[in-house]
């Protein structure tokens, strides 16, 4: 490196800066500003913590809706991610011992995540999971008795789940990558002690695996808390408020019902609940997760 | 045969079983998950359409296809062309994988391949803004963009990427962390003695980075290009908001408004869907044989 000067890694990262400042600070700043003031016709009045007061008022209309979309949003996220990562672990586990075909089934396997999270497709999600949709057609198949899945709480939120949990993809390809990283040699000491398959799992693949279990458990949960599309679109909240997600509350709040204010306070609570959620995998993962080096 | 023969065929039995076992959940799996969208396709040709399982269509048809480039009702009662909604699509999309694949790209490589101080911090704020999830920026965001001295920067402007101004404008910036996060775990990958070969002979920064190291980077260049084209395409909540006028909707805000009615069957709906991925599947499949059957997925590892 002959003759750099000192200011160019500075001038290079100008971009970023300015994007970090504009983009990520001043708005991260500016939004627990404006949770902190009402604002009633041209005029702003700073009223403390009284829109994070009113969000958990049980006894008004708002607080209401919010706790509502807080134990809605929870229900999806604690169904969503653990079926995420074990159907996309499952499926990587399969694909790792070495199968014929693996280009076709990884695209296989990627083209939901491709197509499913694109508008298109999830607005014909709506007539898929209709009283006689192609769902409830294959059910009965087996004989199943069709399932009213737009028109119950229930089954309203398990096909925002499915729709979601089907594009398993891309966690799908971190697992796989990281369980091509793991030495053959561990495997081949297992099976002359006598280990199966299945012991073999559960006792080298996921303990070797752990640092990405944990990458992808973290990815996932920071991206299902603010799930959009398939409550707005497949459900628009209902039946009964059963899938008014709290970004999809907030997006009513701040932009349909113009109340930036409020709006933001529910979406700081959301960036609060993403980070306790966030630091307690990671502190947890000192009991679980195992660094080679 | 000998106890010994005996054992090995056991044992390929064994391994012939397992094998099977394997091909049949996975061939199951890729038959649930694919099964919808090559329904979807049959669909779409058949009259009547959401009556059967089968992807074969019972009552064939091509009503559907034949309009599946109009919009009925978006602008006029006869609607624009989807071609127009799609090109809408674009004037947000090719700015953001153009601006977000380069601007990222520059800073991973200052991160990982120059030396000055404070380099940690700028590595942990990249992470940091990694984990913050987008939904707590929006709102000031939209305060920015609609103020009376910015909003005339972009609304309304009657020219092509402009109106969308807010959807990619963050792109030049290198915003998207993530990408930056890919782009830094392949640098790592790539050994310095490349870099130091290249300086011997008299090469500059840029040089290196263009001439030594982007033959190497191609892979993961076009897996972050391909992953910001398809997040940026699929956009839903952003135009949402931006939206301007009736003419400017991209493809996610006109494929909604055109559900079921007198006019437009299940085939109308199915076509019209099929017609609104199509780019998004030349582009993958494009783009592929570098991203999910490549080493470049080495990159998104943690």
């Amino acid at each position: 490196m002959v003759g750099e000067k000192k200011w160019v890694p500075y001038a290079l990262l100008v971009p970023w800066i300015v994007g970090f400042l504009l983009f990520k600070l001043y708005p991260f700043i500016s939004s627990f500003v404006l949770s902190l003031f009402v604002k009633r016709g041209l005029n702003s009045t700073f009223v403390g913590l009284d829109n994070f007061k009113l969000l958990f008022n049980q006894s008004e209309l708002t607080g209401e809706l919010f706790i509502n979309s807080l134990r809605v949003t929870f229900i999806y996220v604690f169904f969503t991610v653990p079926l995420i990562l074990v159907v996309s672990l499952l499926v990587a586990y399969v694909l790792a011992q070495k199968i014929k075909g693996i280009g076709f089934f990884r695209t296989a396997f990627y083209m939901p995540t491709v197509l499913g999270a694109n508008i298109a497709i999830i607005v014909l999600w709506r007539y898929i999971f209709e009283y006689n949709g192609l769902i409830n057609q294959g059910l009965a198949l087996f004989g199943v008795d069709p399932v009213s899945w737009l028109g119950t709480p229930g089954g309203a939120m398990s096909s925002i789940v499915a729709l979601r949990v089907w594009q398993f993809g891309s966690t799908m390809l971190i697992f796989l990558n990281a369980l091509k990283n793991v030495p053959e040699s561990l495997y081949e000491a297992a099976t002359i002690d006598g280990a199966n398959k299945f012991r073999q799992f559960f006792s080298i693949t996921v303990p070797m695996i752990t640092p990405i279990i944990l990458f992808n458990a973290v990815m996932r949960l920071v991206e299902t808390f603010q799930v959009f599309n398939g409550p707005m679109l497949i459900t628009n909240g209902g039946p009964e408020n059963s899938t008014r997600v709290m970004n999809m509350l907030i997006y009513q709040t701040a932009f349909r019902d113009g109340n930036l204010n409020l709006g933001s306070a529910m979406s700081w609570i959301l960036f609060i609940i993403i980070m306790v959620f966030t630091v307690l995998i990671f502190r947890s993962s000192k009991y679980w997760v195992h660094y080679q080096d | 045969m000998t106890n010994v023969d005996i054992r090995l065929r056991n044992n390929r039995i064994k391994r012939n079983i397992r094998k099977s076992i394997q091909y049949g959940i996975i061939i199951l799996i890729a038959f649930v998950m694919l099964y919808p969208l090559l329904w979807i396709i049959g669909a779409s040709f058949n009259a009547s359409a959401n009556e059967s399982f089968w992807f074969w269509p019972s009552d064939f048809t091509l009503i559907g296809w034949k309009d599946s480039l109009k919009a009925p009702g978006w602008g006029s009662p006869e609607g624009y062309s989807l071609l127009r909604a799609l090109w809408n699509t674009m004037q947000y999309t090719i700015p953001h994988v153009v601006f977000g694949t380069v601007s990222t790209l520059l800073t991973a490589y200052v991160i990982t391949r120059m030396h000055f101080k404070g380099k940690k911090l700028f590595f942990a704020l990249i992470i940091g803004t990694l984990l913050m999830p987008n939904t707590i920026f929006r709102i000031p965001m939209y305060a920015f963009w609609t103020s009376p001295g910015i909003a005339p920067l972009w609304d309304g402007v009657d020219a092509p990427f402009l109106p969308y101004l807010p959807l990619w404008a963050g792109s030049i910036f290198a915003v998207n962390s993530f990408s930056v996060f890919m782009f830094i775990q392949f640098f790592r990958t790539i050994p310095r003695d490349l870099d130091e070969a290249a300086y011997m002979d008299g090469a500059n920064k840029f040089q290196v980075l263009w001439y030594v190291l982007m033959p190497v980077l191609k892979p993961i260049v076009i897996t972050v290009a391909l992953l910001l084209f398809i997040a940026e395409f699929n956009d839903y909540q952003g135009p949402l908001i931006y939206a301007g006028t009736v003419e400017t909707m991209p493809l996610s805000l006109v494929l909604p408004s055109l559900g079921l009615d007198s006019t437009n069957t299940y085939a109308h709906v199915y076509a019209r869907s099929i017609v609104g991925v199509m780019l998004l599947i030349i582009v993958f499949f494009a783009a592929q044989r570098y991203f999910v059957g490549n080493d470049a997925d080495s990159a998104i590892k943690g």
